[in-house]
């Protein structure tokens, strides 16, 4: 086999393995990895539909005032994992 | 070798798979809850995607018929040191009466080595006026411990008192699934208890001539 087609096989191979590792889907549930390129932009979506910048959020958690609930419920899913605001 | 999130996806699979398992014997009809997976977390809960980390309300009905009320169930866990376990680092079951902006009935809340409340609390979103002394603030802004973090309120507890108080209606066989769920819950976190303390449960096990 040509080197560079045997490459190009190689690499195939290789995404497919790991494309298959990275999503479990059956009928009793999903999992998925996510590339953190992938989750900052459902977070930057889920913060413009609020209208709210990040800041907004975390500051609104600080005074555990925030806007609306959906505001609330969104800070608790995208909060850093060691923040005690909730 | 490092771990990976992909490493973890099974793991992150089977605790969406035993909450579907669970709301869907009891108080829900065909929900899913989903597991999406990064570099630092795995969060777990209804409707989120690598495109959406907002989830959805879980409406309380088992057929076509209106939710009588509405549950937000999120669990986010951490990779712990080893790399092999998630770690539930925050937890929140929510329970609303519809699907709008409004605040919350009661929501459990789970926030693991939280210095400034206790891990496991509950807030009401309600107001005791002319019970509560002056300058005491509202109950839906009070962290009301309830069980720590071995032995806090689950997810069957929630359940099992929507339907006993007839605020959701149950599936046929739902107490049993109540029953094995919870087992397994107790289960999970007594081994838990048990690695922590391991000299005490060799202890108990010796006292009561079991070792």
């Amino acid at each position: 086999m040509d080197k560079a087609v045997e490459s190009l096989w190689l690499s195939y191979r290789w995404r497919s393995v790991t494309r298959m590792a990275m999503v479990m889907d059956d009928e009793t549930a999903r999992a998925e990895v996510a590339s953190p390129e992938e989750i900052r932009a459902a977070i930057g979506l889920a913060l413009s539909r609020l209208g709210l910048t990040y800041e907004d959020l975390a500051d609104q958690a600080a005074r555990d005032e925030f806007v609306s609930e959906r505001a609330r419920r969104l800070w608790f899913v995208i909060s850093p994992l060691d923040d005690h605001t909730c | 070798m490092t771990t990976t999130p992909a490493d973890l996806v099974p793991l992150g699979h089977h605790f969406a798979a035993d909450i579907n398992d669970l709301l869907n014997r009891t108080v829900t009809n065909g929900v899913r809850v989903t597991a999406v997976l990064d570099d630092h977390e795995c969060r777990i809960a209804c409707g989120i995607s690598p495109a959406e980390v907002e989830p959805a309300l879980i409406p309380l009905t088992i057929d076509a018929k209106p939710a009588t009320c509405y549950l937000d169930l999120v669990h986010r866990f951490r990779f712990d040191d080893e790399g092999k376990h998630l770690m539930n680092t925050k937890a929140r079951m929510a329970v609303y009466a519809d699907d709008g902006d409004s605040e919350p009935w009661f929501r459990y809340e789970y926030v693991r080595d939280n210095p400034v409340h206790a891990e496991a609390h509950l807030h009401v979103h309600a107001d005791l006026v002319g019970v509560l002394p002056a300058g005491v603030r509202p109950l839906a802004r009070q962290h009301l411990p309830v069980g720590g973090r071995r032995f806090r309120v689950s997810l069957e507890d929630v359940i099992e008192f929507l339907v006993r108080e007839r605020y959701a209606e149950p599936r046929p066989g739902w107490e049993d699934a109540i029953e094995r769920h919870r087992r397994a819950w107790y289960e999970r976190q007594l081994a838990a208890a048990v690695r922590r303390d391991p000299e005490i449960a060799r202890a108990e096990l010796k006292r009561i001539g079991k070792l």
